[in-house]
């Protein structure tokens, strides 16, 4: 017994000892939490950028991982730097890297989609363009689809290797069956809707056992605006302009589509498949679709997972406003430097190493999507590497290419509209008044957002 | 408090120093990663904030009236959360009661029995909404295969807006494995005398759990109501890995459009307003189930 409560034996002075220092630890802890680092020629008290390991999150995965890592090696080979890859996945950078980034301790590079165009104005990322200047990267070469999709709101946010380039996928066996040549593409709406019509077949109790086509599957409505020569943005005023007539004749064209295929039936057809992002469970590769608009990255995807199909690809066909096929070019990973970055420097000095000619070939050829740079695009190594590479190409170059539209609410903006077309292929929204509460709605927020900012 | 560790003795109160100390690590992360948050989002929550390391800007109650006034997405989500909460709670309760009796069985093996329907819930929410997607899916799903097999057409599950909602309730039944285990702790509690008594004054099976099992129960299945409403409201991951709230928005569910609000259009205050009116709104339903049954929960041993 006395043996057990010396064990208890604790002092209030030994209890508050113990107690501050465990408070302490914590304060010391939380006091080592990195400051965001200055811009260029900035903080004289930042330690030396040349002494610091690049970090590098990556959404690179698999064999593209295999690819990044070799590309890191031969930037630290060239530079003496010493940079680290690290692999975080698809799935988890974008959530990953914002905590990093409010938590304060973010790595030096990071590779995002379109988040930028919301995260650099609200101060997330760094801007760019001083180093950009600095160092001579000033667009020459690139498409400019692709220059475009590096900046908004006057600021380059980063860089890339590729561009994910939307086209019309075929499922060419069934083209073909269906009295078709891959000699005459289908080059407007009017025609997909007979090629679709031509392409959907019934089983015997009358359900849909295959798909011609379904235009909002796959695709933004932004994408098919566009072709109907819709705006969407205006930048030059800061409007939302998605009430033009050429967004709604893209909605009662989809409707049409809902109308016609019964919505219900094509909603239960195509829920039991995969979007975009999938690999293997794509109902194309099997012949229960027949055509559909897909990334250019889908060709490298088949070999591996439907090596059988029998494909093609056209470029995407234009609404009756429109008069050339374009596409929308989005930058496949941006390279950024977040804000709070130790190495901002070394960050740039990477993400900027990333964006030259050989590693665009490089990664192009290994996932498929086009190098932002003509040389590049244009080298005989990349246009023969992957089937279609020509036709890729050419809608990177001229006007064909499309950015997202570079605005700070643009996730609500992308939202909204797939809320809409659900609306009203669903028939709960006309799409005349759906329209227009939507360019109210994400112009309001766009309104916020600047009152915010300038107050 | 204070008066009453002045009057402990030397060695009680060496021990409860003790015992703080070793408290003290959740104290501090109960300081720092929950009453910290919470409270600081009640501030955050009468702001606007847009840029990253710029001060807020104090706009006071204007979250909270345009959330209740102008948002409609915010009502359609509260809609939806409350459906989950008023159907799917007392379906998934009167289900695991009744599993409960079965379980409760004398019968050789009962034990696997329990084990396998326990099993689920050890499964990661997020594998069992995956498995779920592939049930649930119309065209090679499980339970459209079985309808084609008695020459039933089977809906789209997750794509028809009327159906999305019972279809995730539906899901909800296969992890009640913890209710399950407390139902089951508290009827072997039932004192079997009451059951042989009630054998002899001639109640029947229905009669035995009406008049002794349920009020026996009462306060386990009250405790089960509680946690149920609780978790209810913070419905998330479902949605978020296999409708990602729709069809037609009819799986936005408060917790997701929060966490859109918060994470996606970086509308930080705007969640945390979001998040307190859930605050209430569960403060309130818990408060109107503590109201509405406690005349219905039977204790032990308590004078009424």
């Amino acid at each position: 017994m006395q043996e057990s409560n010396k064990s208890y034996r604790v002092s209030r002075r030994t209890f508050l000892q113990a107690a501050a220092a465990g408070v302490g630890s914590l304060a010391l802890a939380a006091c080592v939490m990195p400051a965001p680092a200055g811009a260029p020629g900035g903080d004289s008290t930042a330690p030396d950028p040349e002494k610091l390991p690049i970090i590098y999150w990556s959404m690179f995965g698999l064999e593209e991982a295999k690819q990044a890592q070799n590309q890191v090696d031969r930037f630290n080979e060239e530079t003496g730097k010493d940079a680290i890859f690290m692999s975080i996945g698809w799935g988890n950078i974008v959530e990953k890297v914002q905590v990093a980034i409010e938590g304060g301790n973010p790595p030096d590079m990071v590779t995002l989609w379109s988040q930028p165009y919301t995260w650099g104005p609200r101060g997330l990322l760094q801007p760019l363009e001083g180093y950009a200047e600095r160092d001579g990267f000033d667009g020459t070469g690139w498409s400019p689809a692709a220059w475009d999709a590096l900046w908004s709101d006057g600021h380059l946010w980063g860089t890339g290797h590729t561009l994910n380039v939307f086209a019309l996928h075929i499922n060419q066996s069934a083209y073909e069956e269906a009295g078709y040549s891959v000699d005459a593409p289908p080059k407007t709406f009017a025609d997909l809707d007979l090629l679709a019509e031509a392409l959907t077949q019934y089983d015997d109790a009358g359900n849909l056992s295959r798909l011609g086509f379904l235009p909002w599957r796959n695709a933004p409505v932004f994408h098919w605006a566009w072709a109907n020569g819709a705006t969407l943005y205006d930048v030059d005023n800061d409007k939302i302009t998605a009430d033009e007539d050429a967004v709604l004749e893209v909605l009662q064209w989809f409707l049409s589509y809902a109308e016609k295929y019964n919505i219900d039936e094509v909603d239960r057809f195509v829920s039991g498949f995969g979007d975009r992002s999938m690999l293997t469970e794509d109902p194309w590769y099997v012949n229960k679709v027949g055509m559909q608009i897909d990334g250019s990255w889908k060709r490298s995807w088949i070999p591996r997972y439907a090596p059988d199909l029998k494909y093609t690809v056209f470029k995407s066909p234009y609404g009756p406003r429109g008069s050339e096929p374009i596409s929308l070019n989005e930058i496949g990973a941006m390279f950024c430097v977040p804000t709070g970055a130790k190495n901002t420097e070394g960050g740039w000095a990477l993400a900027h190493f990333m964006a030259g000619k050989q590693q665009q070939i490089e990664f192009g050829q290994q996932v498929g999507d086009i190098p932002p740079l003509a040389d590049a695009a244009r080298d005989p190594e990349f246009l023969s590497y992957l089937p279609h590479n020509e036709l890729f190409v050419e809608l990177t170059e001229g006007t064909a290419g499309r950015a997202w539209p570079r605005m700070p609410v643009l996730s609500t903006y992308q939202d909204e509209m797939n809320r809409l077309v659900d609306q009203v292929v669903h028939g709960k929204v006309v799409p005349e008044q759906g329209l227009a509460e939507l360019t109210a709605k994400v112009q309001k927020e766009l309104d916020d957002f600047r009152q915010q900012t300038a107050a | 408090m204070f008066a009453k560790l002045s009057q402990l003795s030397r060695q009680e109160r060496r021990r409860f120093r003790v015992g703080l100390l070793f408290a003290l690590p959740w104290i501090v992360g109960f300081l720092g990663f929950t009453l910290y948050p919470v409270i600081v989002s009640l501030y955050y929550s009468l702001n606007v904030y847009t840029t990253f390391g710029q001060p807020m800007r104090w706009v006071g109650l204007a979250n909270y009236s345009e959330l209740l006034t102008a948002d409609k997405l915010f009502w359609l989500s509260l809609y939806n959360t409350l459906y989950m909460v008023v159907l799917g709670i007392p379906f998934h309760l009167l289900l695991t009661f009744l599993l409960a009796l079965l379980l409760n069985m004398n019968l050789r093996g009962i034990s696997v029995y329990r084990t396998i329907f326990y099993l689920p819930t050890i499964v990661p929410v997020v594998a069992t909404s995956i498995l779920w997607m592939w049930v649930f899916n119309p065209e090679y799903g499980l339970i459209n295969a079985i309808l084609d097999e008695l020459g039933i057409h089977g809906p789209g599950w997750l794509t028809d807006p009327d159906l999305a909602k019972p279809s995730l309730i539906l899901m909800g039944t296969w992890t009640i494995g913890s209710t399950l285990v407390i139902f089951l702790a508290g009827l072997q509690e039932v004192p079997r005398q009451l059951y042989d008594a009630a054998m002899i004054d001639g109640a029947g099976s229905w009669q035995q759990v009406r008049h002794v099992t349920l009020p026996m129960l009462s306060p386990v299945i009250f405790f089960n109501l509680v946690m149920g409403v609780i978790g209810g409201f913070q419905v998330f991951t479902q949605a978020f890995i296999m409708t990602k709230g729709g069809p037609l928005d009819a799986t936005l569910f408060y917790a997701l459009y929060l966490y859109q609000n918060a994470f996606e259009y970086f509308k930080m205050p705007y969640a945390s307003a979001m998040a307190w009116i859930l605050f209430v709104v569960v403060i309130v339903a818990t408060l109107v189930v503590f109201r509405s049954s406690a005349r219905l929960v039977y204790y032990e041993g308590e004078e009424r």
